[in-house]
């Protein structure tokens, strides 16, 4: 099976903070990827004043693929390009992924709504792609 | 036997004699102000050396505090020192109480491990500040150094190594330098 | 506060208990000693001075042409480094009396910059314990519900009380009053009036920052002051600014 995630992290400016995909690789799809996520995001800011929980499950659709969202208490967006309908695990990465933000922000060297380099996120959230998507 | 009486007598006034907070009030306002000062210098060793500065004035404020909260007079000799420093001062302020290990020969140095440094929560240094040499809770040193002269010793104290470098355990070393009281007995073995 | 949402499930839960604020008090997690920073406070102040010093220093001598690397370099040998010549001339004798507050340098507009970078510092500290504390069964939303967390929720676990007295306009302005602000406790104990006063002033800007900082996370841009009548009293005012009064101010 060669399915495909896009995952990202939106600052509260709009402009993202971390990228990664996971699963096949095609590069030619990163910018429709971004593009898909970017016009979601209204789509996002409106789901937000429906609730007041984090998780926002699906916001949008295109062609084949579904948006998922979640906020964090401080308007940081996760959000995830997926194929595949499975609420639950979704829900599942995106408070794991959640909690390595919140170790990233808390990083005295970390400057909020700048792009996270570390290495150690970035394979720590390769791993929750392992474990509950791939 | 002396260490287990400065164990519980360190014990005894965490549980009993002390205001405690949660930590993590303290943690992000250090970790604040040591990205203020590498905003200020420019310099890590420059940063170094003010944390250590920083630490310097809080140790020789700092002991007082201890003696006061622990009724312990002096040190009979510089493993008693060690063995206040790390299991009665580390325990009062942090509590944590790192072990003591590595003594030289002549029982002049000591090094401290600590396997749960509080300051480090959260923290993951940019490669620039391991590569150019930031020692992140080196404010430690100084308190240490600041709260020994206090106590008539004239030390040194450095960090060996750092888990937030990539070393394996985080270790700070002390050397006594001299006594500044002939008065002060000094362990001569 | 209300809370509609219905609780996450599964592994949410397990990231509820560690972080969320329903059921959490300042008897779990890690613990230390609240000396601690009442001992780090004051150099904290000392070290921004210095700090702020150095640099005026430096832009003076780039302003007579001098020339800046010599003090640059002069960072190197401990001796002659600019910043402690402000501790050398405000220590004086022992330095292990008193409290380690000392008083502050005469020109004001070099306070006035240490303000600043203190208020800096604090708006980092608070981004980051918005972030840490922040329940995460609702997102706070309602700028009420966010001066309310930080007047029972983040003062709690910060200074183990509660503010005195919250009031509000209605209109965007808030008032924070706690009577006995525990970094004023120690100051408050040696000689009272003007001076030590004007020692405090520095302080305040730290918890003011921390206040703009945990706001700020939520969304909502505010300029926070502080005074105080007396030690160790001290109210803070958080006034609500909009998007076009931020570009205005800048």
């Amino acid at each position: 099976m060669s399915t495909t995630y896009y995952f990202a992290i939106v600052g509260t400016n709009d402009s993202p903070l971390y990228e990664a995909e996971f699963g096949a690789h095609q590069d030619e799809s990163k910018y429709l990827n971004q593009f898909i996520l970017h016009a979601a995001l209204d789509l996002v800011d409106d789901a937000q004043f429906m609730t007041n929980a984090c998780y926002l499950k699906t916001v949008d659709r295109y062609n084949d693929w579904n948006v998922s969202a979640y906020v964090t208490p401080s308007n940081t967006r996760l959000m995830l390009l997926h194929e595949n309908k499975m609420e639950e695990t979704i829900r599942s990465f995106f408070v794991d992924a959640h909690e390595l933000y919140l170790k990233t922000m808390l990083n005295p060297f970390y400057e909020p709504n700048t792009p996270i380099q570390s290495q150690t996120f970035d394979s720590k959230i390769n791993g929750l792609a392992k474990k509950y998507l791939l | 036997m002396a260490a287990k009486q400065y164990k519980a007598i360190g014990e005894e006034a965490w549980k009993n004699n002390v205001e405690k907070v949660n930590a993590e009030l303290f943690i992000f306002t250090y970790g604040s102000l040591v990205v203020q000062l590498v905003k200020d210098f420019e310099d890590y060793g420059a940063v170094n050396k003010q944390l250590d500065k920083m630490g310097y004035n809080i140790g020789v404020r700092l002991i007082d505090d201890i003696l006061a909260r622990t009724g312990i007079d002096k040190c009979a000799d510089f493993h008693t020192t060690a063995e206040v420093v790390a299991k009665v001062g580390f325990r009062v302020f942090l509590n944590i109480a790192p072990a003591i290990a590595n003594w030289s020969a002549d029982a002049k140095e000591f090094s401290l491990i600590l396997e749960d440094n509080p300051l480090n929560d959260f923290c993951e240094l940019p490669p620039k500040a391991v590569q150019e040499g930031l020692w992140y809770s080196n404010v430690l040193c100084g308190v240490i150094r600041g709260a020994l002269e206090m106590m008539q010793m004239q030390t040194e104290v450095w960090f060996v190594h750092d888990v937030l470098r990539g070393d394996d355990v985080s270790e700070i070393r002390v050397k006594l330098v001299k006594i500044l009281d002939e008065e002060v007995p000094v362990g001569d073995e | 506060m209300s809370n509609t949402a219905t609780g996450p499930v599964s592994s949410a839960t397990q990231l509820l208990s560690a972080l969320s604020l329903d059921g959490r008090n300042s008897a779990e997690g890690r613990q230390i000693n609240s000396s601690a920073l009442e001992f780090l406070l004051p150099e904290l102040v000392n070290a921004l001075v210095s700090t702020t010093l150095r640099t005026k220093q430096i832009s003076e001598r780039i302003a007579l042409g001098l020339d800046a690397q010599e003090d640059a370099s002069d960072k190197h040998s401990p001796s002659t480094e600019k910043g402690q010549e402000y501790n050398a001339t405000t220590i004086p004798g022992n330095p292990s009396m008193g409290s380690g507050w000392l008083d502050l340098p005469e020109d004001e507009e070099l306070v006035e910059q240490v303000c600043v970078k203190l208020e800096m510092v604090g708006f980092r500290v608070g981004k980051r314990i918005a972030e840490r504390f922040s329940p995460l069964s609702r997102r706070l939303t309602d700028t009420l519900d966010i001066v309310k967390f930080i007047c029972k929720d983040v003062w709690t676990l910060l200074f183990n009380r509660q503010v005195d007295n919250l009031k509000t306009n209605h209109r965007g302005v808030y008032v924070l009053q706690d009577n006995k602000f525990k970094w004023f406790l120690r100051m408050s104990g040696n000689n009272g009036g003007a001076a030590a006063a004007r020692r405090a002033q520095p302080y305040i800007w730290l918890p003011c920052g921390i206040i703009r900082g945990i706001l700020d996370s939520f969304g909502t841009n505010t300029v926070v002051i502080a005074e105080t009548l007396g030690l160790p009293q001290c109210t803070f005012q958080i006034k609500v600014v909009s998007e076009e009064q931020m570009v205005a101010r800048a």
